[in-house]
């Protein structure tokens, strides 16, 4: 266990070995960009030490990180709508190169990643950070809230609507 | 589609992740009705998809632990927390350079020896 909150620095940088791989997946899929993905993280672990005195151990230290993760994307998102005036790169497609024993079924495992990866990064960004924040990696409501300022009710109606835009991107729209 | 179904769909997604907040009847009206049930299948597999991309990583850039760790060393309020990685850098540097060092001399002196010998020789 790592032990930040009893001050032990030397548990800092392995925590960082450990959880780099982790956060950068979380910071891609957010920002749907390698380049951001990699300055969000290197926020996010500055801000993790600066902070560490407010990790309690109620959550494991991954979920604190996811949050802060979070934190740092959506301000880094934010940031550069504003700076470029330009569409965020959203069709960056999310490549998973995991091995596997059997060829076809990892063809086909591959094929529905990469169709389900496109989908998602097709995604406007503040539905997709949503849908990432709780549908993969599990946060609860509140905490996607607060990470990304917005109440609530507005985690909700985003998490609803990009659900439909995915499940409509993947399978088509339900006949009325 | 009834209005039954309509009113049906904005829940699916709360059934589907077995969330507590599932209106009353929603769940009555899935199981008599087909189409809601194959909307809801799709919710399903839409879901469980989701949750295993977290399992299968994203293959960080290669160089990325080394920028992380170099650039936090380099801050002043982390300086500290890896200074055993700046350490061990610098200790590498410094083997690396005596490694150079020391083939290079080595280098030299059997450039020389072969010299020698050929003079001997000669």
């Amino acid at each position: 266990m790592l032990r930040l909150d009893q001050g032990e620095e030397w548990a800092f940088e392995e925590l960082v070995r450990r959880t780099y791989g982790d956060l950068y997946g979380l910071a891609f899929r957010m920002t749907g960009n390698a380049d951001d993905a990699c300055d969000v993280v290197q926020d996010a672990y500055l801000r993790a030490y600066k902070s560490r005195d407010t990790f309690r151990g109620e959550a494991t230290v991954t979920t604190w990180l996811y949050r802060i993760v979070a934190n740092c994307a959506s301000s880094h998102v934010s940031r550069r709508s504003r700076n470029r005036h330009q569409r965020l790169e959203d069709s960056t497609p999310v490549v998973d190169d995991r091995p596997s024993s059997d060829p076809e079924t990892m063809a086909d495992v591959a094929l529905e990643r990469r169709r389900l990866g496109a989908a998602m990064a097709s995604l406007p960004p503040r539905l997709r950070m949503v849908v990432v924040l709780k549908d993969v990696y599990d946060l609860p409501h509140e905490a996607i809230a607060a990470e990304l300022g917005i109440t609530e009710a507005a985690a909700k109606v985003r998490l609803h609507r990009g659900r439909r835009k995915l499940r409509e991107r993947l399978y088509g729209q339900r006949r009325q | 589609m009834n209005r039954r179904c309509q009113a049906t769909i904005t829940a699916l997604a709360e059934l589907a992740s077995e969330a507590a907040e599932v209106p009353n009847g929603v769940s009555a009206h899935v199981e008599e009705c087909f189409r809601c049930r194959g909307e809801l299948a799709r919710h399903r597999k839409l879901l469980r998809r989701l949750r295993q991309l977290r399992e299968c990583g994203l293959e960080p850039p290669p160089r990325l632990l080394d920028q992380l760790l170099e650039n936090l060393s380099e801050s002043p309020e982390t300086a500290s927390a890896v200074s055993g990685w700046w350490r061990r850098r610098v200790n590498y540097l410094l083997v690396a350079v005596a490694a150079t060092g020391a083939a290079g001399t080595g280098a030299v002196l059997l450039v020389l020896r072969g010299r020698a010998g050929t003079r001997l020789a000669g």
